[in-house]
């Protein structure tokens, strides 16, 4: 049809849609074999499966009503269990998008935790031997992961941190064919620039709210809930000494432009006024901090710092730091004080599922600070299609959290009254001695 | 001139379609085809799963020790029959507002008492079992006695019409039962009656609450009624997995709707806990079940499930398509004189700008031909009309290759670069991946759109030949581009980097596509007033 001057396009009415249907029906026709090929492909598979038995020298993790316990007897261990709770890795989206692999080094392990672990990159802590070298049994965990790889970041499916022989990262390529980059800084320090770095090309920006920590054991004791948030949220992190500012530290907050926001972990014993002065160079500067250790960790669980930070109006870009969880209906991630190894690869539990902060206590007793807190957040009885309870992880086992503490964290975590008072007697601290003392920071180091 | 377009426009349209398609496949498959993930594990505890596993003395066992109980008294229990198990493990409340009555007779009877036991368990209810065609007498005296609203937790296969009525004629019956025994669990899980305080009333995720599930196949009946007192220690409901190991789809469909979502952080919202009892629910099952119940961002809901954003998201490419197919099938039967170029620019535009853009294609053509006698047409149409068929002539080419160049960067990763130069200033944006992602977006659109389709174009306008226009063509792709790009770039900022700022959606997942989608339809509002000006000093035509 050749359209006249003043002609218009015929309207299409029902009765002539059947040559359009008989030409879309030629066109489609070719393909139905590909789209039902895929629509099998797809919808193939099921949730049917033989019942499961777990590995030969496998770890049984005890659970009580609101505690599940995750044992283990080294830390290369309790990385791997850690990770498959988290990661079921049946289908890309309860996989990992990567993997860390970090010598079993407390601070390079804290630092990345704080800046690799979040979205977009999403990625559980395994540790190398004492050797730094693979053990079989990380590398198998590697290899039931299935990392998808990180889209922002080239797909890369393995990141090794720390001072380590390039022949770990050769293994994995040659094991596993995974995608694998190196951040060879052996230097904590070093390495929390390097990784600040490499997270701003990541997000295209860097995140304001900066967590400051020191790279001794104290000081991650102290700050090893705020670690927590970041693997949580993915806020910056940056190391100072008692009594100094390093270069690169001074470097990451410089590109800030004055607009960091800066949370020191631990008071004054831990990190010096005088730290935290030239720290306020680079902005504003607060002290999440306790008179132990526990009570640090009890009060970043408790902390929030909100505001503004940038924007206007119509996209005004809060500054947004802590938990700030001072109500029930809450998971916790608890374990000994003095198992920085265990607790830091643990960080990832805040990280998915039920998420939520890390409490300390040592291996015999819940230190007042933070059974105050738990007691604080307890929840009460409400109806039943309105139960609001809490949980908690427990990392380690009975030689890191015993038995007796497992069950106190569980009463502490259990309803007032009401639905749990049946079955566990209500007893709280007030019956047991550790409700009792005060201090508490009786740990080493 | 008519080839090269419908080569690229191919081209677009595979990368298109097979990236939908990914999308498809990746969220209708229910599991992997192969058993993954179970391997090597040390242990099965999952992060919002708790796995009993073992045999039903194991369960026991493992209760036992969860909530401090004495296992003997336990083990004794095992000992009895069911119905005595279910009489022996609640605590009746001294004054009942309800009564819970269930099946009593028959082999089925046990599984399909089982989520009624829960909640008995749980509230404290009086129970009465109840026969097929006969209410026996003692639960006739106590429903008597106690004269309280009567709850009937059975089929009528188990429990007849004709048994309900005859206890509606002392109290206020009603019957909650489903199909079959997922379904049946589900809707004991879902009911509530506030009056008579009954039922879990557990329908969806909305209130910030926790939620406990013990979850156990029909044939670990013994193991489920071992863990009953899990149904008071953390006000467990009782669901059902099948006998294979699978997830019903009842019992799926409900976890799925009972997903968290959060809007500022995971940790400001509820969680659901499941205890899976007994070793039958399969591995594969459990990644699922542990799936379906993580927390999900409020608009998205997360992998997998379908959450509002998405849902309009989807409603928008669909319509998008339709445009899409409805504009090349018109163009092709009732404007066969249209340079088959513009015709293909007006159906990506339609595609693009879902609606919209099929409203302006006909608001283009629907009016009366400007040069009849001459074989290149062009209508007679008000500027804004030809500042719209400006804009598609650019947008038709420039958006679809802009979000085929942005799926082949996510597909294969963002390249970055953070190096010691990247140290101290703003230019570290240099090595970001979205910043350099757009600006390959923006350069290889142009790039490719000129010589495959604007040079022809602006050949044809000018009746020159494709050598003289091609610099002039370059600029006109280059102005046109950027018109659209500042709504694109926009908004696909917006929506991929600060909407969700913790998880920039993948390449197969749908909302990567709504974003980009989005973003298009956005730059083409944006291009639309700017190509005006385009079209008046004679860039680009706004008549063909």
């Amino acid at each position: 049809m050749t359209p006249g001057p003043c002609s218009v396009p015929r309207p299409v009415r029902f009765a002539a849609t059947a040559p359009y249907m008989a030409t879309a029906w030629k066109w489609l026709r070719p393909w139905t074999p590909l789209v039902s090929a895929l629509a099998l492909l797809g919808g193939c598979g099921s949730t049917d499966g033989p019942p499961v038995t777990p590995d030969e020298g496998g770890v049984e993790p005890v659970v009580t009503a609101y505690t599940t316990r995750l044992p283990a007897p080294d830390p290369v261990t309790q990385a791997i269990v850690i990770s498959q709770t988290v990661y079921p890795a049946t289908r890309e989206e309860n996989a990992v998008g990567a993997i860390i692999l970090s010598p079993q080094n407390p601070a390079i392990a804290f630092t990345a935790m704080s800046r690799i672990t979040h979205m977009p990159v999403n990625a559980p802590l395994l540790y190398l031997d004492e050797e730094r070298r693979i053990p079989e049994t990380t590398l198998r965990e590697m290899r039931r992961l299935r990392p998808d790889g990180v889209v922002q970041d080239g797909q890369t499916q393995v990141y090794v941190v720390g001072d380590v022989d390039p022949s770990v990262a050769e293994t994995v390529r040659r094991e596993l064919r995974y995608q694998v980059e190196i951040f060879p800084a052996g230097d904590p320090v070093a390495l929390a620039e390097l990784l600040d770095r490499w997270q701003a090309a990541l997000k295209s920006d860097h995140p304001d709210e900066v967590v400051v920590s020191v790279p001794t054991r104290v000081g991650m004791q102290h700050g090893v809930g705020a670690m927590g948030w970041n693997a949580h949220m993915g806020k910056g992190f940056a190391w100072v000494f008692p009594d100094s500012v390093p270069p690169e530290t001074r470097r990451v907050l410089e590109r800030r432009h004055g607009d960091a926001y800066i949370y020191i972990t631990g008071g004054e014993d831990v990190v010096s006024p005088a730290v935290a002065r030239e720290l306020a160079r680079y902005g504003p500067v607060r002290r999440i901090r306790g008179p132990t250790v526990f009570a640090t960790n009890a009060v970043n669980a408790g902390y929030k710092d909100f505001g503004r930070n940038w924007g206007w109006w119509w996209d005004e870009v809060p500054r947004d730091f802590g938990w700030g969880i001072a109500q029930a209906g809450h998971n916790f991630i608890i374990g000994d004080a003095n198992d920085l190894l265990g607790l830091i690869p643990a960080a990832v539990l805040g990280h998915m599922g039920k998420h939520g902060p890390i409490l300390l206590v040592t291996p015999d007793r819940v230190p007042p600070a933070t059974a105050d807190y738990l007691r604080m957040v307890r929840p009460d009885v409400l109806t039943p299609n309105e139960t609001i309870l809490n949980f908690a992880w427990i990392i380690g086992g009975e030689n890191r959290v015993s038995w007796d503490v497992q069950r106190e964290l569980d009463r502490l975590l259990a309803p007032t009254t009401g639905v749990a008072t049946g079955v566990v007697p209500e007893r709280g601290l007030e019956g047991s001695a550790a409700g009792r003392e005060e201090g508490g920071d009786a740990i080493d180091g | 001139m008519t080839r090269a377009p419908a080569i690229l426009a191919m081209t677009l349209a595979g990368v298109a379609a097979i990236g939908l398609l990914l999308v498809l496949e990746e969220n209708v498959q229910v599991a992997p085809c192969a058993e993954h993930g179970a391997e090597g594990r040390l242990h099965f505890q999952t992060k919002n799963a708790n796995r009993l596993g073992g045999s039903a003395a194991d369960v026991r066992r493992a209760v036992a020790r969860a909530i401090y109980l004495d296992s003997t008294a336990l083990e004794r229990f095992a000992a009895l029959d069911w119905r005595e198990r279910i009489r022996a493990g609640i605590e009746v409340d001294a004054r009942p507002r309800h009564v819970v009555a269930l099946p009593g007779e028959g082999e089925e009877a046990a599984a399909w008492a089982l989520p009624g036991a829960y909640w008995a368990a749980f509230a404290g209810s009086s129970v009465v079992f109840l026969g097929r065609e006969t209410v026996p007498d003692d639960a006739l005296d106590s429903i008597r006695r106690l004269g309280v609203p009567v709850y009937v937790l059975a089929p009528e296969t188990l429990v007849s019409e004709r048994v309900v009525e005859q206890i509606a004629r002392l109290t206020p019956v009603q019957r909650v039962a489903g199909d079959d025994l997922a379904e049946h669990a589900v809707r004991i899980a879902e009911y509530r009656d506030a009056a008579t305080d009954f039922g879990w009333g557990r329908e969806h995720e909305d209130l910030p609450t926790v939620f406990h599930f013990v979850i156990a196949a029909p044939a670990d009946v013994d193991a489920a009624y071992s863990a009953l007192p899990l149904a008071q220690a953390v006000a467990g409901a009782f669901l059902f997995a099948g006998d294979d190991g699978g997830v019903p789809g009842p019992t799926d469909r409900y976890l799925w709707s009972q997903r968290g979502d959060w809007f500022v952080t995971p940790s400001e919202t509820s969680f659901r806990h499941l205890w899976l009892v007994g070793d039958r629910v399969s591995y594969a099952s459990q990644g699922r079940l542990d799936l379906a119940v993580e927390k999900g961002p409020y608009l998205s809901k997360g992998p997998v499930a379908l959450g509002p954003l998405e849902t309009l998201g989807i409603v928008f490419l669909a319509l998008g398509i339709a445009g899409f197919g409805f504009v090349l099938l018109h163009g092709a039967r009732l404007l066969p004189d249209v340079p088959p170029a513009m015709r293909i620019a007006w159906a990506f535009t339609a595609l693009l700008v879902p609606v919209g853009g099929v409203v302006l294609y006909l608001a283009a053509y629907r009016r009366p031909r400007l040069n009849p006698d001459e074989d290149t047409p062009k209508w007679l149409r008000p500027p804004a009309v030809q500042a719209a068929a400006a804009t598609a002539m650019g947008f038709g080419y420039g958006a679809p290759l802009m979000i085929a160049i942005g799926y082949l960067f996510v597909y294969y990763g963002f390249p970055l670069a953070f190096g010691e130069w990247a140290m101290d200033g703003a230019e570290f944006v240099l090595g970001a991946g979205m910043p350099i992602m757009m600006a390959a977006m923006y350069v290889g659109a142009v790039l490719l759109a000129w010589p495959f389709v604007q040079t022809g174009m602006q050949a044809m306008m000018l009746g020159a030949p494709r050598r003289e226009v091609a610099g002039r063509a370059l600029g006109v792709t280059a102005l046109s581009m950027v018109a659209v790009s500042l709504g694109m770039m926009s908004v696909g900022w917006f929506m991929l980097m600060e909407r969700d700022p913790m998880m920039m959606p993948h390449e197969d997942e749908i909302l990567w596509f709504v974003s980009l989608w989005l973003a298009a339809a956005v730059g083409y509002l944006v291009a639309w007033p700017l190509n005006w000006p385009i079209v008046r000093t004679r860039l680009k035509p706004g008549t063909m």
